[in-house]
């Protein structure tokens, strides 16, 4: 599998000039991309033209050669699929209705759930190790289980591309190691993630690639230690960062501690 | 894990609530059939029924009764019920909102205005009908556009309901205030509270098919209808096309209210209690919810109309007492589900 983005512009608003311009970059199987920049930068606005939400203004994006706005939700879900930010308020569809939700696109209008589709579910229930809160509804979960029950749903399809919206945002410590161990599990299993995230920390641990965007609609794509540096992250983000290793018990990481607001913005 | 329980995530057995949901509304209107100004035994309902079913002709005053009177008033009741009960639920998961139903959405006032509106005009049942439809379907997309404001701002689209609501509400008053003081006004007044007593057979040949159809449309797609609460794009990621989805569905349970008002005015109430009912005892997936819906909505609207025809003298007003019972059975519901209120 590969995802390519080639000279991609989108606007809201043609006159105001474009939010993402020229954005190039390609993906491989089982590879993280980290989408980050300031808030307003556009990453979401990215994700959602990655799926084909938002039509791009100019350029292509593909899986594997195939045009991706080029195909029916149909088909293009069974290969790509999507993890919404977690709303306040999920619906009180039990954990195994939300998963097997996931299927509706195979199942045809006037039918119900036939037994492959609930197999599909079942599998990706035990391999999500959900089978405990499996009839639970989904409005009494915490805010980590939801975000395992929407990622759950977006495998129950064996996607390749994996696109999550601010996965771990909202959550405490241990359900971020969750949702984010599970997203680096996936990619080991082949399916490619992308996700964006407010945390320089968290992408430089589990991604292998970010991409960076500026609120002027320039950016920066390499691997994760090229792309999170002190310069541009002033450069990006607007402030000034120590990048260091921290080590302990556990080994050495590297973490990112903003220090101050950049005098000098771009 | 058996698989009685994954489809909803309650312990009910399904071939026991399938049943239940059958028969439940039968018994209902077998003793609707009976009860009333002149008592028949159950016994001669039944034998009545076979009579009618096996076509012969009325025999007796009971036949008499039970065909002219009791059984088209007691089947609109049914369909209406039915039908307030669904277009309830289908809205509630529309607008991802517990507390939409075809009254706080406007839906219900909007279509009362053009069904009014048509009267003065003098229009018949089926003008009346599409009258009620048109100006239903204009409440909802206004609404809906108000609402819309703030996507997850569940109460905004209540209050523009609200709004919606008291905005034909008014134009109803003005369309009284219009009416002829000695014809119009009692026959628009009257409507307005609410009965099964235009029940005959020429309204519910005009009135009875958009909804029946209508119920089975939402019968047959009740499972695709689980995808209306997600968000826009969370839909469409399942690989389905959620804006015909959508219409469909606005279209469809407005269609179902506009026939209900035009026929037996404004019943308030049904669409909120009773999804809401059917939400504690089988859950909110639509493949257990719809069905459920339909069977305790057309049980339920035919006591009430039974009570309504029987308790005093005079017959009260339909909408007068699917309030009075609607509101304290809310008020307990709310209490009851605490936190898991919700669509």
């Amino acid at each position: 599998m590969r995802l390519t983005v080639s000279h991609c512009y989108f606007s809201y608003d043609k006159h105001a000039g474009s939010l993402l311009e020229d954005i190039s970059f390609d993906l491989a199987s089982g590879e993280k991309l980290a989408v980050m920049g300031q808030n307003g930068a556009g990453k979401t606005t990215l994700l959602r033209c990655l799926c084909g939400f938002l039509k791009w203004d100019k350029g292509t994006a593909s899986i594997d050669g195939k045009d991706i706005s080029a195909q029916s939700s149909e088909k293009l879900f069974k290969i790509l699929s999507y993890v919404p930010q977690k709303r306040i308020m999920p619906p009180d569809l039990s954990v195994y209705d939300m998963i097997l939700l996931g299927r509706a696109g195979n199942i045809s209008v006037f039918s119900l759930p036939g037994s492959a589709d609930k197999e599909a579910a079942d599998k990706v229930i035990e391999r999500m190790g959900l089978s405990n809160i499996a009839y639970k509804s989904c409005n009494e979960l915490s805010g980590g289980q939801y975000q395992m029950v929407l990622i759950a749903r977006a495998i129950v399809n064996d996607p390749k591309v994996m696109i999550l919206d601010e996965p771990e945002s909202n959550l405490d410590y241990q359900n971020q190691l969750l949702v984010l161990e599970t997203i680096d599990r996936l990619s080991k299993e082949g399916i490619s993630c992308i996700f964006n995230t407010h945390f320089p920390g968290n992408a430089v641990r589990w991604a292998d690639k970010a991409l960076m965007i500026a609120l002027d609609g320039s950016y920066v794509f390499d691997d994760i230690e090229n792309v999170i540096t002190e310069d541009n992250m002033r450069k990006y983000y607007g402030v000034d960062v120590c990048i260091g290793k921290v080590s302990g018990e556990f080994g050495e990481y590297t973490d990112i501690i903003p220090v101050r607001r950049s005098i000098i913005r771009a | 894990m058996n698989d009685l329980i994954k489809t909803n995530g309650k312990k009910s057995s399904s071939a026991f609530t399938r049943i239940f949901l059958i028969v439940f509304p039968i018994i209902v209107l077998i003793i609707g059939l009976a009860v009333g100004r002149i008592g028949i035994g159950i016994d001669e309902v039944i034998v009545s029924i076979g009579r009618l079913f096996s076509g012969q002709e009325a025999s007796g005053m009971n036949d008499v009764v039970i065909r002219s009177m009791r059984l088209p008033r007691l089947l609109l009741a049914a369909l209406a019920g039915a039908g307030l009960s669904v277009s309830g639920a289908i809205f509630q998961g529309l607008f991802s909102n517990p507390l939409a139903t075809p009254d706080t959405l406007g839906v219900a006032s909007g279509s009362g205005f053009g069904a009014v509106l048509a009267m003065l005009i003098g229009l018949n049942m089926t003008g009346i009908q599409l009258m009620a439809v048109i100006f239903g379907i204009l409440a909802v997309v206004i609404t809906a556009l108000f609402g819309k404001a703030a996507p997850e701002g569940r109460i905004n689209m209540v209050l523009a309901g609200i709004m919606v609501g008291s905005l034909f509400s008014a134009l109803i008053s003005l369309v009284k205030f219009t009416a002829d003081t000695e014809s119009q006004l009692p026959a628009i007044t009257y409507w307005l509270l609410g009965g099964m007593d235009s029940a005959g057979i020429s309204t519910l040949a005009i009135g009875a098919p958009p909804i029946i159809i209508c119920l089975i449309f939402f019968f047959l797609i009740r499972y695709r209808t689980n995808l209306l609460p997600l968000q826009e794009d969370e839909a469409r990621s399942m690989g389905v096309n959620i804006k015909r989805l959508r219409n469909v569905c606005i279209v469809g349970a407005t269609m179902i209210t506009a026939s209900c008002v035009s026929m037996c005015g404004q019943v308030g109430w049904v669409g909120l209690i009773v999804p809401h009912f059917c939400r504690m005892l089988f859950g909110s997936n639509n493949v257990k919810l719809i069905p459920a819906s339909i069977s305790i909505g057309a049980g339920f609207m035919m006591i009430v109309d039974t009570l309504a025809r029987t308790i005093s003298p005079k017959e009260i007003p339909i909408s007068v007492l699917t309030a009075i019972i609607g509101a304290p059975f809310f008020i307990l519901m709310l209490k009851k589900k605490g936190s898991r209120f919700s669509g």
